[in-house]
């Protein structure tokens, strides 16, 4: 093969040479033969005479011998291609209006898939990624111990915990940023090395190791200066003070993007509750090259008792049995939570391309309607069909790759953009760019668009025969309205994809409507929160909830103090704090014991809303108070712990019943806290959630936390309230911070993000759809009247109301619709399932929906019609007559 | 011996490929130019097979631009400048493998033709 394809690159590129060579072989041979006859006797010029006429057609010959080095091909393509170039330039509209609708089918296309490809399908960028898998998640970081030493599936295997935030204390200046403790491990296992420095070694994540962090390149060079002599030095996190060890690439953000550094977990087996109560570590491995996802899997699943049996407590014998407990590739399951919602997108804007490519085949045919004669002629000289077909396909893979090129340009533009518009929490967003994998892509979706476009004047062309040279087919002959039904079917086709979309978008904005439209239990205008987090060495609380009381006074004295201090703002009408808000989507659950529930083996401890308040946090956020009453400053000290519920947890315990004075607690507390109140129910877990989560509620003074959030109810502007709460908070603790500044409202919306982005894309894509729809509608219909200019000519010459014209005019538009509108609501119908999931608070075979969407394509439908039915009205018959 | 010079073959239709196969072995006994393939393929079937003039070169080319045959200029025994052919490695090794390919064909159709009802099955 590689052969022939040398071999005909040779003698296209030695063209001239070939050509002499042949002649001269051919020339020569003629000569020989010529000799032969000589020596028998045969004169000089006879001879000649006699071998020429022997060898038959010299051009005929040449011809064939030329395709058996793989040149005529080539040559006919090169026609091919000049001629393409030629009439595209001959008629520019056309070629703008096929070239830009591809360019957008393209172009959306690649900006969607360049997404999809850099969130799910790229490999991981860590060296040989398809070893690397997720062991387990929801772990207590002292599985380790075991996975250190018993699997044998593994090269390796790696923790990370949940934590993902870190104060950095450098220079005076306080600043929250993204940190994660992860095991000494954790760099190995992933293949990665450090740009300047280390990474961590064996034991540093063990009891008694000296601190050291590895930090990345972009922290390093915003507030370090790109300073290489920096390695060695120290910088206090979380008031700790760490060694750098070393700096990794910025192109390193695992497991999150945006990670600035990276800490050891502390493996130590005298901190129970930090080790082994939050289970809350991933476990991640290099498979070994020979070990199968599948073959670790078993002998992860064979583990799970062997970890169960090595908590210091006993756990029931169910733990870990759950479903989500198994091995996983790594790239599967960073891409899991987004896969279904970017397939969606895919899926649709793979639509777009398909109504593009209709739309540019109709377009074809049309034009092809008025060369049916120049193809007849072609014909009728001796091309073959089949040459007039290649060259179809030729002219429409040049629109196709010029559509395609402008597309990339589109996409280089939204790519971006696109970016943007995703919720920020998608992973992988960095790993999204055009490069040549996506630009392989494009290149497929141009041949396939090329293809697909050429496919309605390639079924037609076998029809066009003599006839049309004779110059009947422009006279409303029966292969006239050939064409015309496939132009017909072509349009319905295109509509039918356009009301799928069209539907499909509908659907989910009225779901979006919905959703936002949710009372989410609190008050949303006029807040504004922050989350503040004060030096982590006064509040050491290593279970992440205080045992009472917590820490140091310091921290236990900070947000009372802090609370004081904004209060008394100008501006500020009221100050709450809590360890969670509503909407925000961070929720912590307590095993907890109740009153009149006890907890035996069938019925294990239920698992509840935590949450850490100030007295003024119902009030501020509007969360009514129903029974009892709310937190006061009495609240604080060991001695009487009180709790105050939520509604749903109050019907759950004590249906019927006050909940008021009954008692609960943390599992591991020693002390009942007395329930002194019952407030409303808040969306603690998103809006979409319909169900009231169970919550309880804990005074700040008798159960701090290290980090809460501040929310303030306030008339003044949030950029200014910005610098006044960092400089307030500075104020009670310099090293102290302040992040996560928002209104309410962007809470609000940003828990609504998914949806949204998907939503508003997917409307994006149905407004293509539907203007290309129309577009399509409209070109068939004043083609169809500049076909039948003689008929309307002669109607209107007998008598013909110009209203009767336009009424027929409208009338064929109503029937190319209908047609394509009852195709695309029952497919509509049938594909509406993938939406669920998707949507809230409305069926995905919404009524309302189904049936408005045809009203809507009826408007756009006459819309587009009305301008040829009017062009039609102002046929003139004297005109039509004279053409004759 | 020369050719007749004819047009028209009176000989049968060679099976489709079966050219390529003669071409091979007429180039496998010696380098030569495509006139002289013409004759030796001629001489070898004691003039019972006669190539179209036409038809030779097509398949010479085709055989080259697969790599079989390779080709320099040079001259004739009369001292004409001709193109000659010589049979690369992979020439020779499609060569055997068509005559042995060849030869299970004949003798296969041999068998058949050469069938009494005796030969049928009990």
């Amino acid at each position: 093969m590689m052969h022939r394809i040398l071999d005909s690159l040779r003698v296209l590129l030695g063209r001239r040479d070939f050509e002499r060579d042949m002649d001269a072989e051919l020339r020569s041979h003629i000569d020989l033969a010529a000799d032969d006859l000589v020596s028998r006797g045969v004169p000089r010029d006879e001879a000649l005479r006699r071998a020429r006429a022997s060898f038959g057609a010299l051009d005929g010959a040449k011809d064939a011998a030329r395709q058996s080095r793989g040149v005529r091909w080539a040559d006919e393509l090169v026609g091919d291609l000049r001629y393409a170039f030629r009439t595209l330039w001959k008629s520019p509209g056309y070629a703008a209006v096929a070239i830009a609708t591809l360019a957008l089918g393209i172009g959306a296309n690649t900006a969607i898939f360049s997404v999809v490809d850099g969130v799910l399908l790229k490999p991981l960028p860590f060296p040989e990624s398809d070893r690397l898998v997720q062991v387990a998640v929801g772990y207590p970081l002292g599985a380790m111990w075991t996975y250190r030493t018993v699997p044998t599936s593994y090269t390796g295997v790696a923790a990370y915990d949940y934590g993902s935030h870190v104060n950095l204390f450098v220079k005076g200046e306080a600043e929250r940023i993204q940190g994660r403790p992860v095991s000494a491990e954790f760099f190995s296992v992933l293949g990665i090395r450090a740009m300047l420095g280390r990474t961590f070694r064996p034991g540093e994540d063990a009891p008694g190791a000296a601190p050291v962090v590895v930090i990345s390149e972009g922290l390093w060079r915003r507030r370090f200066g790109a300073d290489r002599s920096f390695i060695g030095q120290s910088i206090a996190i979380d008031g700790t003070s760490r060694e750098v060890i070393g700096v990794v690439p910025r192109s390193f953000a695992f497991p999150a993007v945006g990670t600035d550094l990276w800490i050891p977990i502390r493996l130590d087996a005298t901190l129970i509750p930090s080790v082994w109560g939050a289970q809350n570590a991933t476990l991640i491995g290099r498979l070994k090259p020979e070990v199968t996802v599948a073959q670790a899997a078993a002998e992860h699943r064979a583990l799970i008792p062997t970890v169960r049996e090595s908590f210091p407590f006993k756990l029931p014998d169910i733990w870990g049995r759950h479903e989500r407990n198994r091995v996983e590739a790594l790239d599967a399951v960073i891409g899991q939570s987004v896969e279904s919602r970017l397939t969606l997108l895919l899926a649709a804007v793979g639509l777009v391309l398909l109504v593009a490519c209709v739309n540019v085949a109709n377009l074809n045919l049309t034009r092809l309607a008025v060369r049916e004669r120049e193809v007849a002629v072609r014909q009728a000289l001796g091309g073959s069909r089949l040459r007039v077909a290649r060259q179809l396909v030729v002219e429409q893979l040049v629109l196709s790759a010029a559509g395609g090129l402008v597309g990339i340009g589109i996409a280089v533009i939204a790519t971006p953009l696109l970016v943007h518009w995703l919720p920020p929490d998608t992973p992988r967003l960095d790993e999204v760019r055009i490069d040549p994998r996506v630009l392989g892509f494009t290149a497929v979706a141009i041949v396939l668009a090329g293809l697909l476009a050429s496919l309605g004047p390639l079924i037609r062309l076998p029809r066009i025969g003599k006839a049309e040279l004779l110059g009947a087919g422009s006279r409303g002959s029966s292969a006239g309205k050939g064409r015309h039904r496939l132009l017909g079917a072509l349009v319905g086709t295109e509509v039918a994809f356009s009301v799928v979309l069209v539907i499909g978008a509908v659907v989910l904005i009225r779901s979006l409507e919905r959703l936002l439209a949710v009372d989410p239990g609190v008050v949303v205008e006029r807040l504004v929160t922050a989350r503040v987090t004060p030096n982590p060495t006064w509040c050491k609380d290593e279970a992440g909830p205080c045992t009472c009381p917590p820490g140091g006074a310091a921290c236990r004295a900070f947000f009372p103090a802090l609370e004081e201090r904004l209060a008394t703002l100008p501006g500020v009408r009221g100050v709450g704090l809590g360890s969670t808000l509503p909407l925000d989507g961070e929720y912590f659950t307590f095993p907890m014991s109740v009153e009149d529930h006890p907890i035996t083996p069938t019925q294990p401890a239920p698992l509840l809303g935590s949450h850490t308040v100030s007295p003024e946090y119902f009030s501020v956020l509007g969360i009514p108070l129903l029974e009892g009453r709310a937190f006061d400053k009495t609240d604080r000290g060991p001695d009487n712990p009180v709790v105050i519920v939520s509604q749903a947890l109050a019907k759950r315990f004590w249906p019927g019943i006050s909940a008021v004075g009954k008692h609960m607690k943390p599992v591991w507390m020693p002390k009942m806290a007395t329930i002194v109140g019952v407030v409303g129910d808040a969306r603690y877990e998103g809006l979409s959630v319909d169900t009231p989560t169970q919550d309880f509620y804990m005074p700040m003074e008798q159960w701090s936390v290290g980090s809460m959030l501040v929310v303030l109810n306030t008339s003044a502007q949030e950029a200014n309230l910005e610098a006044t709460l960092r400089s307030e908070v500075k104020s009670v603790d310099p090293t102290a911070t302040v992040s996560q500044v928002r209104s309410m409202e962007d809470l609000l919306l940003a828990s609504a993000a998914s949806p949204r982005s998907t939503t508003m894309l997917i409307g994006l894509f149905a407004a293509i759809a539907l203007a290309l729809g129309s577009i399509g509608v409209y070109g068939v219909l004043s083609y169809g009247v500049t076909q039948r200019r003689r008929e309307i000519g002669i109607r209107m010459a007998i008598g013909a109301e110009p209203g009767a014209v336009k009424r027929m005019v409208l009338r064929e538009a109503a029937q190319l619709l209908a047609g394509g509108v009852i195709v695309g609501l029952a497919a509509a119908w049938l594909l509406a399932s993938v939406l669920e999931g998707f949507v809230y608070g409305v069926s995905v075979h919404d009524a309302l929906t189904f049936a408005t969407v045809p009203l809507l394509f009826a408007a756009v439908g006459f819309a587009a019609s009305y301008l040829p039915a009017l062009r039609a009205t102002r046929v003139s018959p004297t005109e039509v007559m004279r053409e004759e | 011996m020369s050719p007749t010079p004819t047009s028209q073959s009176p000989t049968p239709e060679l099976l489709q490929g079966t050219l390529d196969m003669l071409i091979l072995k007429a180039v496998s006994v010696g380098p030569m130019h495509g006139y002289g393939i013409l004759l030796r393929i001629q001489h070898f079937s004691g003039a019972a097979l006669e190539i179209q003039q036409g038809s030779l070169y097509p398949a010479v080319y085709r055989l080259e631009h697969q790599g079989l045959l390779a080709s320099e200029w040079g001259t004739s025994e009369n001292n004409r400048r001709a193109k000659f052919y010589t049979l690369t490695p992979a020439g020779r090794r499609r060569f055997k493998e068509t005559r042995e390919s060849w030869a299970r064909l004949v003798q296969a159709i041999g068998s058949v033709l050469e069938a009494t009802p005796a030969d049928l099955p009990a």
